[in-house]
């Protein structure tokens, strides 16, 4: 038939339900469609039939993150276009999902419809949906007169979803029936509910009550969208790019149990819809001057989670930031080691990165002082357990040979730190961009110390510090002959050559030499790096360089944000506004939703940007990319307690506000004007100097 | 079943331990319930500027903590952490004050200081009992608290 495949997505936090274009929820073992919740799948087969027939999909409407509605006929009426019948299936989130169900009868006599629902549920772990594992509890069913529940139990681990509807209905233990009669040319409706519960001893169901229904939801987001400051644009898909990100960053906010209702955002879906320490960090970072409750957020929860012992498989630490915190069957059961989970290096000094940033813009002292001993254990963390070789540089070595994370930076997979000719360097491994926040840390915390702990030799001590690191740096890390920062150092204490774009994050760490920085961006806009759709993760020059390789060749939004705006620190407004401007483009042909990375190919080879094959979308810091673009291309900072505002927009951009952006002033607004000149166009112009066929009209750039 | 016994020993630990800064952020009076065979043994924690001292009754009770005293010897051993306890369903948390946070809780399970630098026991090995349940250390009175 001619079924749509596309997967339909509506999420609240960390709670998601993926089906089918028609709405039917049919899951292999390895699939990730289902209602998910904390790390379960609680139902897994979720397929309507009316009087025997699935039913096609005419369109969706799915412009609301939280609901989506399926416009649906009888699948043997697929072809005609003058069905007589039309069914509508309104999903929204709530304890897991309602589904209102709207037959519309348009012929000239009454129906009758028997609607079948087969439900299940395997109660996988999404660990096990990615990796395909078995359970090892036991499934049961219940039917009850007014619902029918499943359920699963391994010792004390208990997880159920119950099935209600608010028409009389026959249950079983594979579903359920029920009967409609519409009358000619009328109307009917039912409601569905499938209800998700974690069982504790004693305390119940103990996923959140205050779990919200559609129109709370709505509410909410249009809070949000209010909250955050207005942007004017004469490119439009600046505009629907912003909306997009505001949007997406609100689907992926969720409220873990130690923030109660407050939000911060997951990582991103399907895979990372949990507490990440990095990538919450990066977000919210990224957010900072559009929503400032989120770093509130991710500073308290993180503080909450830091380590404070030492712990060999989930590799705490006193003062650790956390990496990963979940909440589902593998981590009860320790068959992985995420409750918490510290393997991380950079989290730790990134959290001070984000407090020191956090209270710059909103002048929040408070916060500052409250965490003061969890940024100053943070600090010690650098120090004592992170500098593994003991030549004052962060490394990493897993502690959990078996489960933990080879990779314990941002690029995570096993391959992606690697000498020029291939070879994987041994461990510990120091990559370059952890000195760097290691550095800025010292720096940011300095402040922190002398302004708010009243700490002045705290703070001199940090300053030599960083000051020593940074000439360490400078002598260790520096490849003369070839005029770029190594990779890292391995665990001998030699250069990995390789050229990558974590030199980038250098800029923005501010640990590069004022007389090396147009060495560094010679490197970054250089076609080696340069792809034309952005700055590619790894050289093509490499041996590991694939183009289609997730840390090795391929562009990441969140990392070319990054590095724009370390460019912007260095006072190289032109490229910055050039790497926005790629990416931004980029964004047009994935529906303004920057998707995790796509393909490094030449921009002239490829003509539009090829997607990764299994990148998750929507992700936190690629909605977050654009946002920090916006910040940089602005070049919004902060003196004292102004908004400082020092624009510099790429071709294409003629004019540009944002209004109403909340900090430590109040709100103030942000006014950028493009004058045409032309030397200026040149330069920002991006390549190819003809637009590829397929894009938007309207980009006015090329 | 004999097994060691670390929980007197780390209430001991945690009543005396004097100002601990990691515990400073915690402002909260709980009670701990370690159940076995039908007895249930409790005891009453409070936590006052980064100090926390055991009390024989309190009426403002925040939050109740109850567990298998062997799940509780899991976690003073390390083997367990309180978050995997938590969502295997081994450990309950009643919140009776909402503004408690679990994850600020599980703090109290970081354990002596001197012991925080090794993987391991919460507190040291010689203080185990090899004995089976014993009597509530300090409130000395069974809950009457069911499950």
């Amino acid at each position: 038939m001619t079924q749509a495949v596309s997967p339909v997505t509506i999420l609240d936090g960390s709670v998601f339900v993926v089906s089918d274009s028609a709405g039917d929820i049919a899951a292999s073992p390895t699939e990730p469609v289902g209602l998910f919740g904390y790390d379960t799948r609680f139902l897994s087969t979720w397929v309507l039939r009316v009087n025997g027939q699935k039913l096609h999909a005419l369109s969706v409407d799915d412009v609301q993150y939280f609901e989506a509605r399926f416009f649906l006929v009888p699948d043997d009426q697929a072809v005609y276009v003058d069905s007589t019948l039309s069914l509508v299936r309104h999903r929204s989130m709530r304890h897991g999902f309602d589904e209102q169900l709207i037959v519309l009868n348009h012929g000239d006599e009454p129906a009758q419809l028997i609607f079948r629902i087969e439900a299940g549920s395997d109660f996988a772990d999404i660990f096990e949906v990615k990796d395909a594992l078995g359970k090892t509890g036991t499934r049961y069913v219940r039917v009850e007169d007014d619902r029918l529940i499943f359920g699963y139990q391994r010792e004390t681990f208990h997880r159920a979803t119950t099935v209600t509807a608010d028409v009389p209905a026959e249950y079983d233990s594979r579903g359920l029936t029920f009967i409609a009669r519409v009358d000619a040319h009328g109307e009917w409706s039912a409601r569905l509910s499938v209800a998700a519960a974690i069982y504790l001893p004693t305390r119940g169901n103990a996923l959140p009550r205050w779990r919200k229904g559609h129109e709370a939801l709505e509410r909410d987001l249009d809070a949000l969208l209010n909250k955050a400051p207005t942007l004017k644009c004469d490119w439009q898909p600046l505009r629907d790019i912003y909306h997009r990100s505001i949007v997406d960053l609100a689907a992926l906010r969720f409220a873990p149990e130690v923030a109660k209702k407050r939000a911060m955002p997951a990582a991103g879906l399907p895979w990372f819809m949990a507490t990440f320490g990095r990538d919450s960090i990066f977000t919210s970072l990224q957010a900072l001057p559009f929503d400032a409750e989120l770093a509130q957020t991710t500073l308290q929860v993180l503080a909450d989670w830091q380590g404070f012992r030492v712990e060999d498989r989930r590799e705490e630490e006193p003062g650790r930031i956390p990496h990963e915190v979940r909440y589902g069957e593998s981590t009860a059961f320790q068959d992985r080691p995420h409750g918490p989970y510290y393997g991380t290096a950079d989290a730790t000094p990134l959290f001070v990165v984000l407090l020191d940033e956090y209270e710059r813009w909103t002048g929040d002292a408070g916060l500052v002082c409250t965490l003061e001993y969890e940024a100053r254990a943070a600090l010690d963390w650098i120090d004592r357990y992170g500098d593994l070789t003991g030549t004052g540089y962060i490394s990493y070595r897993r502690r959990n040979e078996a489960q933990g994370l080879e990779n314990q930076c941002w690029k995570d997979s096993w391959d992606s730190i690697s000498y020029r000719d291939g070879r994987l360097p041994g461990f510990p491994r120091a990559t370059c961009e952890l000195q760097g926040y290691a550095y800025d840390a010292k720096m940011r915390a300095a402040r922190l110390a002398r302004e708010f702990w009243h700490d002045p030799g705290y703070a001199d001590r940090l300053e030599r510090e960083a000051a020593e690191l940074r000439e360490r740096f400078e002598r260790d890390f520096w490849i003369a002959d070839r005029q770029y920062y190594a990779l890292a150092l391995d665990g001998d204490g030699g250069q990995v050559d390789a050229l990558s774009s974590n030199i980038g994050h250098l800029l923005w760490s501010g640990i590069v030499s004022e007389e090396r920085a147009q060495r560094i961006v010679d490197h970054l806009m250089g076609p080696k790096l340069f792809s034309g759709w952005g700055i590619r993760t790894l050289s093509t020059d490499e041996s590991r360089y694939n183009p289609i390789g997730y840390h090795v060749g391929t562009v990441w939004p969140y990392d070319n944000s990054i590095i724009a705006w370390g460019l912007r620190r260095y006072r190289y407004k032109t490229e910055a506004a050039l790497v926005a401007a790629q990416i931004l483009d980029a964004a047009q042909f994935f529906n303004n939703r920057l998707p995790e990375a796509f393909a490094g190919y030449q921009r002239s080879l490829t003509r539009f940007p090829v997607q990764y094959p299994t990148a998750c979308s929507p992700q936190a810091w690629s909605a977050g990319a654009p946002l920090l673009f916006l910040r940089t291309m602005l070049g919004l900072d902060v003196s004292g307690d102004n908004l400082i505002v020092s624009p510099a927009l790429p071709a294409g951009i003629k004019h540009l506000e944002l209004l109403d952006i909340a900090g430590r002033w109040g709100k103030a607004d942000a006014f950028a004007e493009r004058r045409d000149n032309q030397a200026d166009a040149e330069a920002l112009r991006p390549s190819p100097a003809t637009p590829p066929t397929g894009r938007s009209a309207g980009s006015g750039r090329g | 079943m004999t097994e060691d016994d670390f929980i007197d020993a780390f209430f001991d630990e945690l009543t005396h331990r004097g100002y601990d800064p990691l515990l400073a952020r915690l402002s909260t009076v709980g009670r701990f319930e370690a159940c076995d065979r039908g007895r249930t043994d409790q005891w009453i924690v409070t936590v006052r500027d980064g100090r926390a001292s055991m009390t024989p009754q309190e009426r403002n009770i925040g939050w109740v903590l109850r567990a298998d005293r062997s799940v509780f010897n899991q976690l003073i051993r390390g083997e367990v952490s309180a978050l995997e306890s938590l969502m295997r369903g081994a450990i309950s948390i009643t919140l009776i004050d909402e503004s408690q946070r679990f994850s600020l809780l599980t703090r109290l399970f970081a354990g002596a200081p001197a012991m925080r630098g090794r993987p391991g026991p919460l507190v040291e090995d010689d203080h185990a009992r090899r004995s089976g349940p014993r009597p509530g250390h300090m409130s000395g009175q069974p809950s009457e608290r069911s499950a």
